[in-house]
């Protein structure tokens, strides 16, 4: 029987209708490790009538919800880990160094798209060519690169999900991911708008300029984690 | 030297991250001087012009891939030496230098806006190919 307080004070059960009754999943690591306290984990039936006879029970032992979402997370990311497919590409010798060729390459084409991109909203590239014109050419090979990228990634990560949990550069890294992206959604927002006032003049404004420098700086810094991210895994700095 | 790289945990990161940034600046303009050769992007613009622009900046970042590289090397010749993808990527690098530079440049030169004859694309084919084979066997030193 697993259960919490919920915040309106009454019992609440965790519920999945695909764990089927006597088993537990290691798929689920909710049910898997955060046991009610007091009962046998492991063979236990999960049947309605478990969770309905709880219900309006004392619930002063039941632990918060807070309690199962601090120690959840990490057990979801160990959870992702242990599935089929973290554990496939962890232990075939193909699939992981293929993936990490595949996102290398994605990165490839999508930084080396976007190093050229930043340096012309800083107006030190390409010079002599339209703003938004340089844009409409070479965002869809930027945004393809990144596709190719983040898939991958997402299965490299899945492979690993229990380490990079707790890994300074994994969060350093998606940090700046989410920072990228609010850059170019800013961006797009702000000072592009009026694109078409600038889009032929070398110097551009101070806010394209920032732009265009923060997204270096940003991307660098993934590069960076990324690259830091294989050796604290293998070396355990 | 060869000690002190491999020594300490993060020389040899902080060296490899160098070299990719590097190859950021030289991969970026070859990509888009090639996919211009072939058409598919900045068609309005003349080759010329694309390919000076881009050729700025390429040189600093080859210049830190020069500089980068050979500590690399150093720091695990042994592990370089055998490794039969450091010896084609050397290869494959000599190729798509001298392809580079015997081919793309002069066939870019003459390559006016709005146009991509077939000439031009054929070399921008080559010169990715060969420039992707260079980065795949690069990456694979350390992969496999």
């Amino acid at each position: 029987m697993l259960g919490y307080k919920g915040l309106d004070g009454k019992a609440k059960v965790f519920v999945n209708s695909t764990t089927r009754p006597g088993t537990l999943s290691r798929f689920h690591p909710l049910l898997s490790v955060t046991d009610f306290p007091g009962t046998p984990s492991k063979t236990r039936r999960l049947h309605a009538a478990d969770f309905s006879s709880s219900l309006g029970h004392d619930l002063s032992h039941y632990p918060d919800l807070s309690h199962y979402l601090k120690v959840s997370l990490l057990q979801i990311a160990q959870g992702i880990e242990s599935s089929h497919i973290g554990t496939a590409i962890r232990e075939s010798m193909w699939a992981f160094p293929i993936l990490n060729l595949v996102h290398l390459l994605g990165l490839m084409v999508a930084a080396g798209t976007i190093v050229y991109w930043d340096l012309r909203l800083l107006g030190l590239g390409l010079r002599r060519s339209a703003v938004s014109e340089l844009g409409r050419q070479l965002l869809p090979w930027t945004w393809g690169g990144f596709t190719v990228m983040f898939i991958s990634g997402s299965l490299l990560a899945w492979s690993e999900a229990g380490r990079l949990y707790n890994n300074f550069f994994f969060r350093v890294k998606v940090l700046f991911l989410l920072l990228a992206g609010l850059n170019v959604l800013i961006f797009h927002l702000t000072i592009y708008r009026s694109v078409s006032a600038w889009d032929h003049t070398p110097v551009t404004p101070l806010r394209a300029r920032i732009a265009g420098a923060l997204s270096l700086f940003l991307w660098f810094g993934l590069i960076a984690a990324g690259r830091a991210i294989g050796y604290s895994l293998d070396y355990g700095v | 030297m060869s000690v002190a790289i491999r020594g300490a945990p993060w020389p040899f990161p902080v060296l490899e991250t160098l070299h990719i940034v590097g190859l950021l600046l030289v991969f970026g303009t070859v990509l888009i001087v090639d996919l211009r050769l072939l058409g598919a992007v900045l068609r309005r613009e003349p080759g010329w012009q694309v390919s000076g622009d881009l050729m700025r900046w390429a040189w600093p970042g080859f210049g830190v891939q020069i500089l980068t590289g050979p500590l690399l090397f150093i720091a695990n010749s042994r592990k370089f030496y055998d490794s039969p993808f450091f010896r084609s990527k050397l290869v494959l690098l000599v190729l798509a230098i001298a392809f580079h530079f015997i081919v793309v440049r002069r066939v870019s030169a003459s390559v006016d806006a709005g146009v991509s004859p077939p000439r031009a694309r054929l070399a921008g084919g080559v010169s990715l190919a060969l420039w992707a084979a260079v980065i795949v066997s690069g990456l694979s030193i350390e992969l496999f």
